[in-house]
């Protein structure tokens, strides 16, 4: 009799057990992640990290640590890029910019300040709400605009009333998907980008055989504007502009 | 004497340089004879260079008027593909030529470029817009294309080449000599020379370890000297500040350059400076941390959360929709409404007549006598365009205005006042209804003649 319920609890516990280790996988690699990087060991935390985020893209606390293992591996290139993802995802997260500002107070190159209006509206805004959050507030008082407008329509009693209020609304939420579409088309089409080489050689053209133009070091921050095979066109925050090999630099 | 002949050569010297000296054309087999405008583009020298060499493209302007306005004409330059293209001059005082016994003003304007790449590079033609005026037509004319040799750089280049091709000189300060530990020391680099340094980046500094530098200012110039050289001037401020008190030995800064004149590359060293730093006010000897308090300074970790896995996702397209769409709907309902009350007033209007006379003949005896009254008010206000609810006013003012014949009205109120006066009277003195009933068809039949149509 205690032969068969030993082996049948054997083989519940070889069914379960797996199941019950890939539930608790991503916790552990955490902590496997926090432990390396307590003791130093920061290339074992980079790739750990960097293994949670293939399988869970969106948390941001992740690509914050793996910015900060890259920093205390003295990588500002790729530290900024993954602070930089970790924003996105989270602008309103106090200890991601603080990081973000401490390495750009640390980068050689110094910038500030955005190339384009363009750049500076999707800047203010995602420094403080997501695109796709922002999206549902203008969604928000687009549908409230329009609730407004349908009931002085169907009550005219209601319009002396509301007229300024809409007015007012309508400016508002027309100004807000303004700046909505302005943040989409940057994020598109002028994607923010870093420089994770220690030097880069900006030049004039998509080639080697074009004239150089200027030096950017490791963390330096562009747009970009194009791209033309392994090149891509750069506009820095001052305005310059010029082509690097997109191997240098990572899109954030 | 003496007095006239010095004014007379003064007044000749004034006069003689105020004309414009009238130079004979070698271009003259070049040059149609007989034309207005004429348009000559070329660059200096032999049209061979190096890639990154200074050349200029010269456009020249013949322009028969003798104001030698630029008023009259545009002139459009070409993209120069290939080419960097730097700044453009124009010189003030333009001179003049005489082309097959023809004067002409000369209009030039010089550009500075730097090919970008070897190989033949093609200069499109520029193009001369002449405007039309009281006498001549409007015109377009271009010049010839202009071919350019561009040789690549000798190779292998120096590894410390920095670009620049031309003929330059470095010249290099830093002060003070002296500083105390914190307070930075200004390094002043100045680039002059014929060639590319528009382009060049700014030459790698050969700092001691660990100096931290701030680019404060950069400037660049062009200037052109007597000889007609274009000659940049691009000046360099940086901040240093030491980190650690103590003399400080400066390499000297090399700035390589390529001399497309002697087809060689060529290292200018800039000067060596010695820099004495001294120790800050409380006795400090280094700005720098210890190793072991970095790694306090080392950043936390953040918390992580796992279960914030979703991204939130943007409103579908179509849920934008939804409100213009409503108020669309909404706004049409007045429109609607409005429409279906005048198809309602018009179909009420053209059936009064039928819909009063139908309703005459379901009179019977024995029913009141306000009946009557009612169907016939009933069939003014039809006729008159109103609905049921609206029916408010001085009927008896609309009817006024809106009959041909005025006599109408008294007979309407009159029969009226009748029937009020019969539905009281007593019931062996009313008349049979059906009586009542007859002479309201005959005078509603009436009546309907009587409207006027609009």
């Amino acid at each position: 009799m205690k032969r068969p319920a030993t082996i049948f609890l054997a083989a519940f516990l070889i069914s379960v057990l797996p199941v019950l280790g890939q539930q608790n996988e991503p916790e552990t690699i955490v902590q496997q992640a926090a432990y390396a990087y307590a003791i130093g060991d920061y290339e074992s935390a980079i790739a750990l990290y960097e293994q949670l985020i293939a399988t869970m893209p969106n948390i941001p606390s992740l690509y914050a640590n793996l910015g900060i293992a890259y920093y205390g591996e003295g990588d500002l290139g790729l530290a900024l890029v993954n602070l930089l993802r970790a924003r996105q995802l989270s602008p309103r997260m106090q200890a991601i910019s603080t990081l973000i500002a401490q390495i750009r107070s640390e980068r050689v190159d110094f910038q500030i300040g955005e190339a384009s209006y363009l750049d500076i509206v999707a800047e203010s805004v995602g420094n403080v709400i997501t695109v796709n959050e922002f999206s549902w507030v203008v969604f928000a008082g687009w549908s409230m605009w329009g609730g407004a407008l349908m009931m002085v329509i169907l009550w005219a009693g209601l319009r002396r009333s509301l007229r300024g209020l809409l007015v007012i609304m309508g400016g508002i939420v027309l100004l807000s998907v303004g700046v909505l579409v302005t943040s989409m088309y940057v994020s598109e089409e002028r994607p923010r980008a870093v420089v994770v080489a220690d030097v880069v050689m900006v030049m004039s053209g998509p080639g080697e055989s074009y004239l150089p133009l200027y030096r950017l070091f490791s963390a330096a921050e562009m747009r970009v504007l194009s791209e033309e095979g392994e090149w891509a066109r750069v506009v820095l925050p001052d305005g310059r502009q010029g082509w690097i090999e997109q191997s240098m630099i990572a899109l954030v | 004497m003496r007095f006239w002949l010095i004014t007379l050569c003064f007044v000749g010297v004034l006069i003689g340089s105020g004309m414009r000296v009238a130079a004979q054309s070698d271009d003259a087999s070049l040059f149609p004879a007989g034309t207005d405008y004429y348009l000559q583009a070329f660059v200096e020298g032999d049209g061979v260079v190096y890639v990154g060499e200074q050349v200029v493209y010269v456009l020249r302007t013949y322009v028969r008027d003798r104001t030698g306005a630029r008023s009259n004409i545009f002139e459009t330059l070409p993209d120069f593909d290939g080419f960097w293209r730097s700044t453009a001059l124009e010189p003030r005082n333009p001179p003049v030529e005489v082309v097959n016994g023809v004067q002409y003003v000369v209009l030039e304007t010089y550009v500075l470029l730097y090919p970008l790449q070897s190989g033949t590079l093609m200069i499109a033609p520029s193009r001369l817009e002449v405007f039309e005026t009281l006498f001549r037509d409007a015109a377009e004319f271009y010049s010839d294309p202009v071919t350019v040799e561009v040789q690549p750089l000798p190779s292998p280049a120096p590894q410390n080449f920095s670009g620049a091709v031309g003929q330059f000189r470095v010249e290099m300060t830093l002060e003070p000599a002296e500083v105390a530990l914190g307070e930075p020391l200004t390094l002043r680099l100045t680039l002059t020379g014929e060639g590319n340094l528009e382009q060049v980046p700014a030459p790698s500094l050969r700092l001691p370890e660990r100096w931290r530098v701030f680019e404060n200012d950069s400037s660049a110039r062009l200037d052109s000297n007597i000889a007609g050289l274009m000659l940049w001037s691009r000046q360099y401020e940086y901040l240093l500040v030491p980190p650690n008190a103590g003399t400080v030995q400066f390499a000297p800064l090399v700035f390589v350059y390529f001399d497309p004149f002697t087809e060689e590359y060529v290292a200018l060293e800039g000067s060596e400076f010695t820099v004495n730093v001294f120790p800050g006010n409380d006795g400090l000897l280094s700005l720098e941390r210890p190793s072991q308090q970095q790694a306090v300074f080392a950043p936390e970790l953040l918390a992580v959360d796992l279960s914030a896995t979703r991204r939130v996702a943007v409103p579908s397209w179509w849920m934008w929709m939804v409100m213009p769409l409503l108020v669309l709907i909404a706004g049409s309902v007045p429109v609607i409404r409005s429409f279906l009350r005048s198809r309602l007033i018009a179909y009420r209007s053209a059936n009064a007549l039928k819909r009063a006379l139908s309703q005459l003949e379901t009179v019977q005896d024995g029913d009141d006598y306000a009946v009557i009254e009612q169907i016939i008010l009933g069939y003014c206000w039809d006729s008159l365009g109103y609905l049921p609810a609206d029916c408010t006013g001085d009927l008896w003012q609309i009817i006024s205005e809106k009959v041909s014949d005025a006599s109408m009205l008294d007979r309407l109120q009159t029969f009226l006042r009748h029937v009020e006066a019969v539905r009281y009277a007593p019931k062996p003195m009313r008349p049979q209804i059906a009586v009542l009933v007859n002479r309201a068809v005959d005078l509603l039949k009436l009546l309907d003649k009587q409207w006027i149509k609009v």
